[in-house]
Formats: structure tokens, C-alpha cells, sequence
């Protein structure tokens, strides 16, 4: 998954600097190029987030749009992880409104067909993941990160721009949120 | 897989299969996002225009100037010279000094301390900065807090942190630096003025975390993964030194009194919650080009170091939580935040060199109704 900072050519961008980086402008951005280039992964890591393929598609065009309009738009070379950050802080906002209508979803049926393997495996995939993203954000973020983007804590420091101390904290406390839906795969 | 990874191989097979099924159901982004994104791009940003000149204001209020020179003329980063290169999953090997082994020198003549403040300023874990009675522990007013974090901020501005991680105070006794995660970035720093003149923040300042303010004003020093770095607040270049050893976390800096040397604590042990049992304190001196180590002191196991101008000393990380640990401008007093007692004053009035151990019972313990304080700076 091409979306880690060292092997996307993305770079730390601290918040600050982020916000007062030189006179680049919006009519510099190439949109297209970007989307072309980044716009499936994106999307891609939002319905990881958020287990919505429409609401991944709200976030990953508010990503893009704040791009083309921002004051100060990222630099060369930055996109991806202003775009990446941008898609993660984003999910956090419908993240609390997913998890509660996940809590009143029914639950299927639990029919013969249900009970093949394989479609219960592929339930039992589904309930981990709906764990994950009932997670609070930021140990979804690092979850998800770490074991659907292949990054490494440094990485996901990187990206999230936290301590990597702070990611082995949120994934310590994840792992103890995940535990009985990880059990249930066992 | 790292070693100190809480997942087994199995649970990372299974987060793994069961993340990456979902996005192989993913259909590609295609040309209806694409021109919808073209359509909302094109829309006038007018609303941007007051937030983008109050954080103009903002910068140019705390003479930031010199960061917004683009290219070459910004941090400058070096490197510690002729560093050993420990393995950095293992503590560091000490040098077989005195000060290495033990965490405090002995009691010396009393010395006169310098008065504790009135007023401290804590942050809870609920995400209030509050302003506190040193004497009562009463709270006296809130300068911010962040229920909803995102309620009062515009729908495009970018900044909406989640919580207060730390605080540190500007020696002039009006700025308060507020250290947040982690919107839109972990170790975004809020300027607010302690008499609440300033309202709450909206922009972030600087950046780091592990904060502390020289006592001659002009330096805000902050850690950010392995770099240390310097914050003018004169409106000077950040100056960024790289100390070179990927793999440690540090907790904490202290900068001395006109930012020529500073404390950072480095974390060597975490318990299963990541609470933090064990740490060490490396004296840096900061020349031109490099960040010289001159002095490097480990705690005892169970105990957090704690250094400020060549002086060293330890607080318990047994039981209450210690949530912070910090030493005042004159290295005379220290203040610990725990968890299930608040605040506690220590002196530190030992000779040159060494600080004696917490007297029993402590000297000043503030008390608090809670929410549980997380930090506290005066």
C-alpha cells in the first residue's frame, strides 16, 4: 500500500511550518497529477477508516478541495501527507456518528448460508474491522496504519505527527480494546 | 514486527486479512469524484479571509517573522558529535561515575529558597487549561477548554486538537504555551495570555512537545521524535538540533536560563499501560553547529530523572502515577503531578551538583478535586 512516508517520497511537515510555508499558491497545485496519482489509496484507507465507501469518498474530495483552495497549499514533494493526514483528521469528525449507528445496525441473519466457512470468516473479518473503527481515533489510526497500510511507528509518527512513543501507546491500549473481537477469529 | 510490538504474529495476520478485505471491495476513485472535487475547488473562499489574518496576527504578535522566510534560511540541523551508536531497544550503558549510579547527591547546607509562586496553571484530562490556587488548589479561572474541540473553529481551519498535553509559562508571567494533540499535528503549540486578554487560541504558534521556556525568555525549547528544537520568541530562525539516536523517546526538556545548555529525559521503560518507569537525563550543551552531550544520568529502576543546569534527581514512578516532573527556573524547586494527589511541591536545595532526595513528607502538596491533572507549570 503505497501510503508510508518513506516509500511514497512524502516528508514530515510540522503543523507550524506546515501553515507558514512559502508563497506557493493554489494555481501551482496540479490537481489531476495528485488525483491520479493518490486518489484510490486515499480512498482506499478512508473506507478502512470508516467502512463507508461513501462517506471515504466525501473525505478523500474534502481532502483534495482543501488542497486546490488552501491559502498556503503543501509544498512539492508534501502532497501525500498533507493529503493523508488531511483524510485521517477528517474521519475523526463521523467517526463517533458511525459508531452509533453501527451499535443499532441489525445484525444478519443468521441463516444456513451464513454458516458456511468461508462467509464466516469473512463476517468474522468484518467484525474486526467494525472493532478497530469503533476504536477512539487516534488507536484507529495507528491500528489501522500499522496492519492495512504496512507502516512502521516511525511512519505512523510521521504521518500523524505524534511521538513514536505516543504510537506504541495507542497501539498498546488498541490491543487491549481489540481483544475479544481478535479471540473471536482464534 | 517490533519488539515491543503488543501484537502476536497471529493478531497482525488477522488485523491484516481483515482491514485489507475491506479495501479490495473498493471500487478506484474515478471521474465523478474528480470533477466534483474541480467543482467545490473553483468556489469563492471568502470565509477563509478573517481566520487567515487572525493568524497573521497571531504570528506576527509573537515575532514569528523569521519562519515565514521560505528555502534555505530555515532550520538549521546538526548533528551530536562523535555519538556512540546504542542499540535502541536496550538502555544505554553508563559511564561508571558517580553520578550515573545513584539519582540524587547528598543533602548539603540549607539554602534560602526562592518564594513558590501563587498561581500555577494546570491541564486536566478533560481537556481544560485552568489557572489554580497554589495554596488552596482552588481553581480560579479556565483560559481554554476543549469539550468539543471543534465547535468554535470555522469549517476550513485545519487546527482542532483534541487535548492539552502540556504546559509551560513565559517568565514575563503572561504567555502560557500550550501544548496539544493532535490536530491538525501531536505537539501543536497555542500561545494564550494567562489574564485571558487573548481569548482561546485558534492557530498554533510553534511545535513540539516536552516543553520548557528559558528563564531569560527568549527560548522555547520542545522535542519533536529526535530533534530538539529551539524556538526563538524574539522572532529569531528555530534552530533545530538533531540528537542522532533514532529509537528513544524523549519525555521532557529543560532549557537553562539563556538556552546555551538543556535537560532532555529520556524514557527507558514503560509498563504494559506505557506508563513510563524508568527514564535518564542527558545534558546537552548547544554550540554553534552541534548539540554536545556533557553529562548523561540514569535514574534507579522505578524512578524518573529529572536534570536541570548540571543538577540531577529522581521521583518515584511507583504508585501514585507520575504524570509530570518539572523544575523551576532556578533550579530550586521541583513540582510533580501524579495521579490521585495533584500537585506536590519539592524543594531542591541540595549542593552544586546533586539535589537532595524529596524530604517526607513532601512540602507542599496542592490539593485537587480532579479531574485528574495531567500537567502543571508555574
Amino acid at each position: 500500500v503505497e501510503l508510508c512516508v518513506n516509500r511514497s517520497g512524502g516528508g514530515r511537515v510540522y503543523g507550524t511550518v506546515m501553515a507558514m510555508a512559502g508563497p506557493r499558491t493554489a494555481e501551482h497545485v496540479d490537481l489531476d497529477g495528485l488525483f491520479r496519482a493518490h486518489a484510490t489509496p486515499l480512498l482506499r484507507l478512508a473506507v478502512v477508516l470508516t467502512g463507508d465507501q461513501d462517506l471515504a469518498e466525501e473525505l478523500v474530495q474534502e481532502a483534495f478541495v482543501r488542497v486546490a483552495r488552501a491559502a498556503a497549499p503543501p509544498q512539492p514533494g508534501t502532497e501525500l501527507a498533507y493529503l493523508r493526514r488531511t483524510v485521517v483528521n477528517l474521519s475523526h469528525g463521523h467517526h463517533r456518528r458511525l459508531r452509533v449507528a453501527r451499535r443499532h445496525r441489525p445484525e444478519p441473519a443468521g441463516d444456513a448460508a451464513a454458516a458456511e466457512t468461508t462467509a464466516g470468516r469473512r463476517e468474522d473479518q468484518r467484525r474486526v474491522a467494525d472493532a478497530v473503527r469503533a476504536l477512539p481515533d487516534r488507536q484507529r489510526d495507528c491500528t489501522v496504519l500499522r496492519f492495512y497500510a504496512d507502516c512502521t511507528d516511525r511512519e505512523i509518527a510521521e504521518i500523524l505527527d505524534i511521538s513514536p512513543g505516543s504510537v506504541k501507546t495507542h497501539l498498546h491500549r488498541a490491543r487491549a480494546a481489540l481483544t475479544d473481537a481478535l479471540e473471536a477469529l482464534r | 514486527m517490533t519488539p515491543t510490538d503488543p501484537f502476536t504474529e497471529a493478531e497482525a495476520a488477522a488485523l491484516r486479512d481483515a482491514l485489507t478485505a475491506d479495501a479490495e471491495e473498493t471500487a478506484e476513485a474515478g471521474a465523478e469524484m474528480f470533477d466534483g472535487i474541480r467543482a467545490r475547488a473553483g468556489a469563492p473562499r471568502s470565509r477563509r479571509l478573517p481566520w487567515v489574518l487572525a493568524a497573521a496576527a497571531v504570528l506576527l504578535t509573537v515575532g514569528l517573522g523569521a519562519l515565514l522566510i521560505p528555502g534555505d534560511s530555515g532550520d538549521e540541523q546538526v548533528d551530536v558529535a562523535d555519538r556512540p551508536d546504542p542499540d535502541p531497544t536496550q538502555p544505554t550503558e553508563l559511564p561508571d561515575t558517580a553520578a550515573t549510579t545513584e539519582t540524587t547527591a547528598s543533602a548539603g547546607d540549607p539554602v534560602e529558597l526562592p518564594p513558590r509562586p501563587d498561581e500555577l496553571v494546570g491541564v486536566t484530562e478533560d481537556g481544560r487549561l485552568v489557572v489554580i490556587d497554589v495554596d488552596s488548589g482552588e481553581e480560579l479561572r479556565e483560559l481554554w477548554a476543549l469539550a468539543d474541540p471543534t465547535a468554535s473553529l470555522p469549517d476550513d481551519a485545519e487546527i482542532a486538537p483534541n487535548h492539552i498535553a502540556g504546559v509551560a509559562l513565559h517568565p514575563n508571567g503572561r504567555d502560557v504555551f500550550v501544548e496539544t494533540c493532535c490536530e491538525p499535528a501531536g505537539g501543536s503549540i497555542f500561545t494564550v495570555a494567562i489574564d485571558g486578554s487573548t481569548g482561546e487560541p485558534t492557530q498554533p504558534t510553534h511545535g513540539g512537545y516536552g516543553m520548557d521556556v528559558s528563564a531569560d525568555g527568549r527560548w522555547l525549547a520542545a522535542m519533536s521524535s529526535n530533534l530538539l528544537l529551539l524556538h526563538d520568541l524574539t522572532g529569531g530562525r528555530t534552530r533545530t538540533f538533531d540528537l542522532g539516536e533514532e529509537g528513544f523517546e524523549y519525555a521532557r526538556v529543560a532549557v537553562n536560563e539563556d538556552g546555551t545548555e538543556v535537560t532532555a529525559e529520556r524514557v527507558l521503560e514503560r509498563d504494559e499501560e506505557f506508563r513510563m518507569l524508568h527514564s535518564e537525563a542527558v545534558v546537552l550543551r548547544l554550540e554553534d553547529e552541534e548539540a554536545v552531550e556533557v553529562d548523561r544520568v540514569r535514574a534507579e529502576p522505578g524512578r524518573r530523572a529529572i536534570g536541570a543546569y548540571a543538577r540531577f534527581g529522581s521521583v518515584s514512578t511507583g504508585t501514585p502515577t507520575v504524570e509530570s516532573i518539572r523544575v523551576d527556573a532556578t533550579g530550586s524547586w521541583g513540582l510533580e503531578v501524579a495521579e490521585g494527589i495533584g500537585i506536590v511541591w519539592y524543594p531542591f536545595a541540595g549542593p552544586p551538583g546533586g539535589w537532595t532526595d524529596p524530604p517526607e513528607p513532601a512540602t507542599g502538596q496542592v490539593p485537587w478535586p480532579g479531574p485528574r491533572l495531567v500537567d502543571a507549570a508555574w
